[in-house]
C-alpha cells in the first residue's frame, strides 16, 4: 500500500515508518500538515501526467493518509480538508491524542468517512487499522472467501462496502431502498491502552 | 459463472443475497435479462463493492468464451456477447 504521513514528532513518525514498511508498504513522511499537502498536491499532479489505462485520473494517490491531529504550519484537520478537496474519496485516518469527543466534534466539518485512532496505542494497532484487518476477520466470520477477495485486490472502501452489505443482509427483517440515499459522516474509532513509542 | 463470484461471499450470503435481489426486482433467472436492474440492485446492497463483483463477473464471463473486455466494457455488454455466442452455437 501507498501510505502518506504527517507527524511532527520524528520519533513516532520513524515508529510507523519501521512498522509500515517492515509489512511492505510504500511509506512517505512529512513532518507537518503543510508539508503533507504540498506532497500530496505533487503525487496528485504526477499520477495525471502519468494517468495509466489502470488507475482513475481521479483516484487518489495513496491507499491512506495518516494524519496527527495538531502539528505546526498546519494542522491534521486542516490538511484534511485540503486532500479531500483535491481527491474526496481519500481514505484519511488521524491517529491523535485528543481525546475522542473533541475529534469526533471536529470530524463532522468533513464530508467523508474518516477513522480515529486515539492515541496512545499499540503500533500493530496502527498496522491493523491500515490493513484493514478487523474488517476481514469480520468477514471471515461470515464465511467470506477472503484468499479470494484478496485475489481481486478490493479498495479499502470496497471492502468496508462489502462487509456493510453482508451485514445488512443478515439483519432479519431488514429491507434494501433503491439508490439514492446519502452516507452520512461516519467515524471508525480504535483504541488501545498501550503507548505507540 | 455468475455464482462462481458471488459463492466467494460464502454459500449462505449468495443464498440471502438472492433473496434482497428479488426483493430489489431481479430473480435469480432473470439476472441475464436485467444486467442493468441487477448492477443497481448490488450497489444498493454493496455501494463501491458492487463495481469489484461486476468486474469479476465480467471477467469470468471474459475467460470462459475467450472473449476480451476492457475496463469499460459494462455487465451489460458481456452479458449481451454472452447471450449472443449462445444463440450462435
Amino acid at each position: 500500500m501507498k501510505i502518506l504521513i504527517a507527524e511532527d514528532e520524528e520519533n513516532i513518525s520513524m515508529l510507523y515508518r519501521i512498522a509500515l514498511e517492515s509489512k511492505g508498504h510504500d511509506v512517505t513522511s512529512t513532518k507537518d500538515g503543510e508539508e503533507c499537502v504540498q506532497q500530496y498536491k505533487s503525487s496528485v499532479s504526477r499520477n495525471s501526467q502519468s494517468n495509466g489505462t489502470n488507475e482513475s485520473p481521479s483516484a487518489p494517490p495513496y491507499d491512506v493518509v495518516i494524519l496527527d491531529y495538531r502539528m505546526p504550519r498546519m494542522d491534521g484537520m486542516d490538511a484534511a480538508k485540503h486532500i479531500l478537496k483535491l481527491r474526496p474519496k481519500q481514505r484519511i485516518i488521524f491517529a491523535s491524542a485528543f481525546v475522542k469527543e473533541t475529534l469526533m466534534e471536529s470530524i463532522k466539518e468533513l464530508d467523508q468517512v474518516v477513522e480515529l485512532l486515539q492515541k496512545p496505542f499499540e503500533i500493530d494497532v496502527l498496522v491493523d487499522t491500515v490493513e484493514d484487518k478487523t474488517i476481514y476477520q469480520q468477514l471471515e466470520k461470515l464465511n467470506v472467501n477472503i484468499k479470494h477477495l484478496l485475489g481481486w485486490n478490493p479498495s479499502h472502501a470496497q471492502v468496508r462496502d462489502l462487509l456493510d452489505g453482508l451485514l445488512k443482509l443478515r439483519k432479519p427483517g431488514f429491507e434494501f431502498e433503491t439508490m439514492g440515499t446519502s452516507k452520512k459522516n461516519r467515524a471508525h474509532i480504535s483504541q488501545s491502552s498501550q503507548a505507540a513509542t | 459463472m455468475l455464482e462462481d463470484v458471488l459463492k466467494v461471499l460464502g454459500v449462505d450470503n449468495m443464498a440471502v443475497l438472492y433473496v434482497h435481489l428479488e426483493k430489489l426486482g431481479v430473480k435469480r433467472n432473470e439476472v441475464a435479462d436485467k444486467p442493468v436492474e441487477f448492477s443497481n440492485a448490488l450497489r444498493t446492497i454493496f455501494g463501491q463493492a458492487a463495481s469489484i463483483l461486476e468486474r469479476q463477473i465480467i471477467s469470468t464471463i471474459a475467460s470462459r468464451t475467450g472473449g476480451i473486455y476492457g475496463q469499460k466494457t459494462t455487465l451489460a455488454d458481456a452479458l449481451q456477447k454472452l447471450k449472443q455466442e449462445a444463440s450462435a452455437n
